[in-house]
Formats: structure tokens, sequence, C-alpha cells
């Protein structure tokens, strides 16, 4: 990949590198316990550790505690880190979604007390956006919030709050106006998560891990100068934390087709190994080149980035074929283990929780169907589904 | 405007993952170029028999210089990046540009720049670049060689001989690069005069008509080695990896016209009160062709930045890009008749030009074994990484 850098972002790359490959094995080793109990402290620990060292928000300008440097130097550092195994999850919402809204939209006073705690590993934050019955149709939500002096009085419910348990801070998108038609009447708030009336329950997944949550809001009072963007400006402020989305969610984590490489290499078969045989190769020959064809799909996108512009709605295709590959490669792995792939985890690999998994790959972040209406409609120029609501208040929906 | 070229395209060089505005800048002239030149119709009068190839677009572009984009200034070529013959591949493939492109340049003149002597360079490369020489390679039988002992044509002090089934562009080349063994198993490419009374050519029928194909044999029909005699097999897989690499380009070419051409038939065909284009099942279909075209963009020019940067070990990269772009343009091809219900299964109508053009391009450097070639090349570097 070094291949494509310029000489200052191979330099920039050879640091990040040179850094992760001391820090790593060092923050591993006092960091032992990976039980699900410790891993807010290891998460915390990691964003704290890459803070000091300079490495964490190195887009983010250095006056919040960011690094001061482009986009292309945070994914190069991505990208670098990605090949070390180290705690994830906690902190993409706060990274990804929050420091990009609180940038656009508050005042400077919330900017330097919020970021800075966020890149230093201090806070986690959640995101509360949807809702039992505001999915996909997001800009469909009920939970409202209503003028009470200073304050905006919040109830409702809302759900796939992921880490919302762990979080100090939450970003919150509520209706204020259910008189405007759907997407006009909404509001965005950041909300501190010890505030009174605010339940966090957790939510098991397929898999046995629960990482999400569903959020009740009963009578929450938050000030109105936690308001991001003007009262009816939400839909547009909402709009903002999926930016980088695309950046964020592209590459699951899980099994990789190499690991898929290994196992069919080790497994024998009648006349050989499994890796002979040309059914397997046909698939691990697909899933390869889908592998490479996203990650240079991100290439393309960064050198977009690189050459000043933004990269468009094209680049979810990355989380549209790279999610069914993992569903298809999990189930296939688990096929050439024979009866023993029943067995969860019989390997390291979790080829097992993989495939528990892999159903949310293809619904998180936009469904496989909401990316292709995204793609055909804003890519290929085909009609807007019809939408029946758009037009009419939403209290009359 | 070679210089220019190269001069603007060294200076921006950063994340440089993309074609820059010089690439693009020729992919605006060669559209122009075949736009000019009757776009689709060209395709339509070679599949109608009216000629063999379209002289039209071929000595176009070899006075355009593009036929020799590759090939060394000394020898009449540009000498300029490989990436500029990509979207030039590209271009081509979007109107099926009925023409040896592939035999002659990405496989043949390739070849006989990067293996031959100065002197055959010399010979040969002003005459490939100048569209005067059309030449095409031969193997033996009718499949592709599995591996060195699968080679049928042989080769000794009487001359070549045996028989090659399936010769794409075979009865209008003039030269061919054979695969063949000597009676010892030594396997050697040898360049072959096609004009010579040892040579008997045949031709067949496609289900590709704008790319003629024959049978060709030969009985003790004279030769000159290319590169070392006992190198021919490594000589044919690097010819043929490089050659995969072009041809995705005019693959993914292909598919992109194919979903152009369905998105703007369901934007303004009517059904049941609305566009076709406004169903779901429709624009998920278009959406599902949109992301397989992306991915083979991405392997494919991931693969000729390995040919630019002078890298030996193309295989798996090659294979990608392969695999990608025939997936894209075999499944946009398919879908774009489907797409345009039965109008698009007539001859008049231009799906069917897509169609078969998408399976030419997917057998004739054949389709089954590069999986295996992709796992096999893979699988060594795994091993390789875990024994180190």
């Amino acid at each position: 990949m070094n291949l494509f850098d310029s000489p200052e972002e191979a330099k920039f790359r050879a640091e990040a590198k040179a850094w992760l490959e001391q820090a790593v094995p060092a923050f591993h080793a006092s960091h032992v316990d990976r039980s699900e109990g410790a891993m807010e402290e290891r998460a915390k620990a990691w964003q704290r550790q890459k803070f000091e060292a300079g490495f964490a928000g190195l887009h983010i300008p250095a006056a919040y505690g960011g690094g001061g440097l482009s986009f292309v130097e945070e994914l190069i550092f991505r990208h670098e880190q990605a090949q070390f195994d180290t705690p994830r999850g906690p902190f993409i919402i706060g990274t990804g979604m929050t420091i990009p809204v609180l940038l656009a939209y508050a005042d400077e006073a919330a900017k330097v007390s919020l970021i800075p705690k966020i890149l230093s590993g201090e806070e986690i934050w959640c995101q509360l956006f949807s809702e039992p019955g505001a999915g996909s149709d997001l800009a469909a939500i009920r939970t409202r919030a209503v003028r009470d002096g200073d304050n905006w009085c919040v109830t409702g419910q809302k759900v796939w709050n992921t880490y919302a348990h762990l979080a100090s801070r939450g970003i919150l998108l509520t209706r204020t106006d259910p008189t405007l038609p759907k997407h006009k009447g909404l509001t965005f708030f950041h909300v501190d998560m010890k505030s009174p009336g605010i339940k966090v329950n957790p939510i098991r997944m397929v898999n046995g891990v629960a990482e999400f949550n569903e959020t009740f809001l009963d009578e929450v009072m938050v000030p109105d100068t936690n308001r991001l963007g003007a009262e009816g400006d939400g839909w547009r402020v909402s709009l903002t934390t999926l930016k980088y989305e695309r950046f964020e969610i592209s590459e699951f984590p899980g099994p990789t087709t190499i690991d898929a490489f290994r196992l069919a290499m080790k497994t024998p078969t009648a006349n050989g190994s499994a890796i002979d045989d040309g059914l397997v190769q046909e698939r691990l020959a697909r899933w390869y080149t889908e592998s490479a064809g996203i990650k240079y799909m991100q290439l393309r996108a960064l050198t977009v980035l690189s050459r000043g512009g933004e990269p468009g709605p094209e680049t979810s295709v990355g989380k549209l074929i790279g999610a069914r590959k993992m569903q298809e490669l999990c189930a296939f792995a688990m096929e050439m283990q024979s009866h023993s792939g029943l067995i969860v985890d019989a390997t390291a690999t979790g080829f097992q929780s993989g495939w528990l998994w892999s159903p949310g790959g293809r619904v998180a972040g936009g469904t496989d169907e909401i990316i292709r209406n995204v793609i055909a409609e804003r890519v290929l120029g085909l009609p807007q589904d019809a939408r029946a609501d758009t037009d009419v208040p939403f209290a009359q929906l | 405007l070679k210089r220019h070229i190269e001069n603007r395209f060294w200076r921006c060089l950063r994340v440089d993952f993309a074609f820059t505005n010089d690439h693009e800048a020729l992919r605006d002239q060669t559209r122009r170029f075949l736009d000019d030149s009757g776009g689709l119709t060209q395709a339509r009068r070679v599949l109608d028999g009216h000629e063999a190839y379209s002289a039209k677009q071929w000595h176009g572009l070899a006075e355009m210089g593009l036929l020799g984009i590759t090939l060394p200034e000394a020898f009449g070529g540009l000498g300029i990046s490989p990436l500029f013959m990509c979207v030039v591949a590209e271009e081509l493939g979007r109107v099926c540009a009925p023409i040896p492109i592939e035999s002659s340049i990405f496989f043949v003149a390739e070849t006989v720049s990067r293996c031959g002597s100065n002197k055959q360079r010399a010979k040969l490369l002003p005459s490939f670049a100048d569209g005067t020489n059309i030449a095409t390679w031969i193997v033996g039988g009718s499949r592709l060689p599995t591996g060195p002992h699968d080679i049928s044509l042989c080769y000794g002090t009487n001359g070549l001989s045996g028989t090659a089934d399936v010769v794409v562009d075979g009865s209008t080349a003039s030269l061919g690069l054979t695969l063949a063994r000597d009676s010892s198993g030594r396997v050697s490419t040898l360049l072959v005069e096609l004009d010579s009374p040892k040579v008997t050519v045949t031709r067949l029928v496609s289900v590709d008509p704008s790319r003629p194909i024959a049978r060709i044999s030969f009985e003790n029909a004279p030769f000159e080695l290319i590169g070392r005699e006992g190198d021919g097999w490594d000589t044919w897989t690097a010819a043929l990896d490089r050659a995969a690499i072009y041809t995705s380009f005019t693959q993914i070419g292909g598919a992109q016209a194919s979903m152009e051409m369905a998105r703007d038939y369901v934007l303004q065909r009517t059904t049941f009160g609305r566009v076709l284009g406004s169903y779901q099942a429709v624009k998920h279909r278009l959406a599902d062709i949109f992301a397989k075209i992306e991915l083979a963009r991405g392997t494919s020019l991931y693969a000729a930045k390995l040919i630019e940067s002078h890298e030996c070990d193309l295989t798996a990269a090659a294979a990608s890009a392969r695999i990608a772009a025939s997936a894209a343009y075999n499944f946009a091809a398919t879908e774009n008749i489907q797409l345009h219900g039965g109008i698009g299964v007539t001859w008049e109508a231009e799906p069917n030009l897509h169609y078969r053009r998408a399976r030419h391009a997917a057998l004739c450097l054949g389709a089954r074994q590069w999986p295996g070639r992709l796992v096999r090349a893979v699988a060594a570097r795994v091993a390789a990484k875990e024994l180190a």
C-alpha cells in the first residue's frame, strides 16, 4: 500500500508504524485481562496512550487536543493501526460521529471542554438516534423535546445505542415540532448520560455480546446550551455525523479472507487439501478479489480526499460487499470444518462468532437495501422511492 | 504531447490511487475519436460481416499514437505509463471496438517488447505501433494449456507443426506468437509468419462475430525464437497476466456502457403508470451492477499500478482484476438485456453486442483457470509468511 503514498505520507506512515510496533506489545503486556468487564478500561487506556503519543484525532485542530493534520494522515494511521490487535469500538461514536458535529455546530467553549476529553480517552460517547419505530426511516423518530425555560424536557425511547452503558455523554436527535413535516421538526442535542430520567438497558445480540442498548428518557432536562444547530435543523445536523461514517464501517472486524486461506490449506480432503479443491478455490478467489476491491476502493476515496475533494456515496459499496462477504466466508469456513464447524470457536479464528454476528453487518450503518437505494438514486440518478409522508405534518401521520 | 503528459504526470504524485487529469484528458480525446468514428456502429459493421475488423478505428488509433503507448520510444512507441493504455482500453470497451488490440498489442507487442532481442524489437515494434502489422497469440489444441507439460504444438529443425483450434484474430493476423515444445520437452515461445504456405487458416463461427476466430494448422512452418529456448512457459504466463490486466479495462468499459445503456432505458420506459427505473427491483439490480464495476475498477487499477512500478509478480493482482472484471461485464451485459425486456433479445438492438463481447472477453484468455492461479499465488505467500 505504501506504493501510493507521497514521500511525506510515506514518512508519516513509517512513523505511525514504528510507534505502533513498540506501543501495542507494551499495551498488551500491561492489559492482559480481555474479559467483557475489563473492556472499558482497556479501550480508555489505549485511547489515552494514542493521545499522549499525539496519534489521537490527527485531523482535529490542535486547539482541541488533536494533531492538526489532514484526514489523509488520520486514515493512514487507522490503516496502520488496523494491522495490529488493538481495542476498538467504544470510541467510534465519539471520534467518528460526535467530533465532526461539535466542530461544525458547537460554540468555542463547548469545543474546548468536550473534544479533548474524547480524544484523551476520558469520555465515551453514544448515539441516541434510532427508535423502535424509526430505523432506516430515521426521520420518523418520536422522542419529544419540549421547551421549558432555558431547558428542554425530553421523553422517549431510543434503541441500538452502542456502548451507551459505558457512555458519559450522548448525541441525541429529538422531535421539537410535530406540526411540521417529519424532516423539519427535529432538533439535535448533546446530553449528559448521568442526567436524572435516563435508563440504559443492555440488548443481547445473536452472538451473545451486549454492546447495544435500549435507552429510556423520562422527562430528562437538557439545557438549551446543549443544542447543536438551530431549533428545527436537527436533520441537517444529523447528516454531519454520517459524513465520515463510511470510513468507519467499511471493514468489519472478524475472520479475514486470509484466515479462510489458512483453514483451507490445513483442511484435509480425500485427495489432498481443501486448497486444491476447485469449488474452494472459486470461493477463496472471489473473496480475495472482493477484499482487494474494497481495499482499493478505500484507497481511491483517500485519493479523492488527498486531492481536496470529498468522496461521494459510492464509497458505501464497500460495506454492501464486505458485509455479505463476511457472512458467506464464515458459513463456508464452518462447512470446511465439517461437523466440528458447529462448535463455537473450535478455532481461535472465530468463524462461528463471526457467522453469528454477520447478519448484523448487513443491517448496521445502512441496510443492504438502503445502500442499494442510495447508489441507485444518488449515484445512478434513478427516481427516489415514492414517499407518502414527506410533506405531511408529522402529527397527522 | 508525450513530453507534456510525462512531465505533468510525474509532478502530481500524492496519495495517488486514481487516474489523473492527464489520463482523463487522453480518455476524452479517445472518446471523441471513437464517437466520431461511429461508436458501436463499427462493432455492428463487423458483426454483420462487412469487414474483418474496423480499419477506421484501428488506423485512427495508430495515427494518434495510441497503439504504441507502452512501447519504447526508440521503437515507434510513446514509452509512457501503462495507465494511459488502461484509459484507452476502457474507452475501446465502451464501444465494443472490433479491433485486434488485445491480441496484437496487449499480448504480442508487450511480449516482444519485454522478451525480444533488440533486432526483433527494431523490426517488429514500429509495425505494431503503426498498426501495419497485426499479430496474435497461438496455443495448440482446443483448450488453454494447464502447465508446461500440456503443450501440443511441436517445433524442431523441420519447423513448427500442429493445430491450434481456436485463435482469436487468426484470420486477420500476419504474425503469430506461439507456445510450443521440442522433442526433449523444452517449452519455448516462437514467432511464426502466418502468410506462409506451411500455414492453413480456417475461419470459425464465434458467439461474437465482431471478433474473428480461426483454426490454424502448421506443417513444418518456419519460426524464430522469442526469448531464451526453454523459457517459454514463464514468458507465456507473464504475458497472460499482463494481457489480462489490460483486457480487464476493456471489460470495465463494456460493463460501464452496459450499465449506462440499461439506466437510460429504464428512465424512459414506462410500465403500470410509472417509470421502470422507479421500481426497487430495477434500482437494486443496477446498484448491484455498479458495485461489481467498482470492485473491478479497484482491483484493475491496483494491478495496472503494479505494471507501472515494474513489479514482476503480477499473478494474484492480475487474477483479481480478471475475475472481478469478467464478473462485472458478464453481469452488466446479461442484466442489461433483462432490463430491456423483449427488445433486448433482438439482433438489431444494441445490448447483444455487449452480451457477446462480455463472453468473448471472459473466455479468450481462459476463464476457469484463474481462481486456481490466484489461490496458488496467495497460498504460496501465506505459507512463506507462516514459515518466516
